[in-house]
C-alpha cells in the first residue's frame, strides 16, 4: 500500500499542520455574525395597537 | 495486478512538485476572506452559515471550558470536508487517504484532550477508566479493556478516515474501469455498471460529508469526558 511508503511522512504531517494551523482559523475567524442577539427584557413592553395610517 | 489499484494513493509528484502541496494550498481559494459589508454574496453566507451552525451544534455538549476548542474544531471540520469533496473530482488528489496525514490530525489532537483531562480533572479523567456498576471481580480486566480502548482511539480516529476514503477512491476506480473495458464488448452490461458508478459516487459524497463530521464529533465527545 502506498500510503504507507514511510517516506513523505513527515513532510506530510508537517505541512498539513502548517496549513491547518496557519491557512484555516484566519479565514473561520474572518466570518463576523453582528447581529447580537436580543437580550430578553423581563418586562413585557406594551403592545401598542397599529392600524392603516389612511384609514 | 492488485499493486497497480493502489497507485492512485502514491504521494503524487509532477514536474518535480509534490502534488501534496498544491492539494493542500489551493481548496482554500475556495474560502474567500469575507469582507466588512453587511451583506456577503451567495458564496460567503453560505459558508458562514455553515461555520456558525456548524460551531454552535459541536459546542452545544460541551461544557465552558471546551468553548476554547470552537476554532480548532471548526477549522478542522471545514479541512476535512473540503479535501473529502474536492478528492472526488476526476483527476484530484484526496490528501485524507494518506494515512499520515490523519494520524498527524487525530493523534495530536486526541493527546491534547487526554492531557487537558488528567491535568484539570485527574480523578475523573482516570475514572472513566471504570465503567460504573462493574462487578468487583471483574474490575481489573475492565480497567485493563478500557486503557486499551482509550490508546486505541487515535488510531481508529486516523484509520477509520483513511480507510473510508482508500475504500471509496478504490471501488470508484475499480468499476469505471470495468465499464470502460466493458463497453466495446458488452455495451448492457456496461451501462448498468455505469449506473452502479453514478450510484457509488452518490455514496462517495455522503461519505466524504459524514467521515469528515464523524471525525470532529468523536474529538469532541473525547474533549467532553475530558473538561
Amino acid at each position: 500500500m502506498p500510503q504507507l511508503n514511510p517516506a513523505p511522512w513527515l513532510a506530510i504531517m508537517v505541512f498539513s499542520w502548517l496549513t491547518f494551523l496557519i491557512i484555516l482559523p484566519p479565514k473561520v475567524m474572518a466570518h463576523l455574525f453582528p447581529n447580537e442577539p436580543a437580550l430578553q427584557s423581563t418586562q413585557e413592553s406594551k403592545a401598542d395597537t397599529w392600524n392603516w395610517p389612511w384609514l | 495486478m492488485t499493486v497497480s489499484l493502489f497507485d492512485q494513493f502514491m504521494s503524487p509528484t509532477y514536474l518535480g512538485i509534490p502534488l501534496l502541496a498544491l492539494a493542500l494550498t489551493l481548496p482554500w481559494i475556495f474560502f474567500p476572506s469575507p469582507t466588512s459589508r453587511w451583506l456577503n454574496n451567495r458564496l460567503l453566507t453560505l459558508q458562514a452559515w455553515f461555520i456558525n451552525r456548524f460551531t454552535q451544534q459541536i459546542l452545544t455538549p460541551l461544557s465552558l471550558g471546551g468553548h476554547k476548542w470552537a476554532l480548532i474544531l471548526t477549522s478542522l471540520m471545514v479541512f476535512l470536508i473540503t479535501l473529502n469533496i474536492l478528492g472526488l473530482l476526476p483527476y484530484t488528489f484526496t490528501p485524507t487517504t494518506q494515512l499520515s496525514l490523519n494520524l498527524a490530525l487525530a493523534f495530536p489532537l486526541w493527546l491534547a484532550t487526554v492531557l487537558i483531562g488528567l491535568r484539570n480533572q485527574p480523578t475523573a479523567a482516570l475514572g472513566h477508566l471504570l465503567p460504573e456498576g462493574t462487578p468487583t471481580p471483574l474490575i481489573p480486566v475492565l480497567v485493563i479493556i478500557e486503557t486499551i480502548s482509550l490508546l486505541i482511539r487515535p488510531l481508529a480516529l486516523g484509520v477509520r478516515l483513511t480507510a473510508n476514503l482508500t475504500a471509496g477512491h478504490l471501488l470508484m476506480q475499480l468499476t469505471s474501469t470495468a465499464a470502460f473495458v466493458l463497453l466495446s464488448m458488452m455495451p448492457a452490461v456496461a451501462i448498468l455498471t455505469t449506473i452502479l458508478l453514478f450510484l457509488l459516487t452518490l455514496l462517495e459524497v455522503a461519505v466524504a460529508m459524514i467521515q469528515a463530521y464523524v471525525f470532529v464529533l468523536l474529538l469532541s465527545l473525547y474533549l467532553q469526558e475530558n473538561v
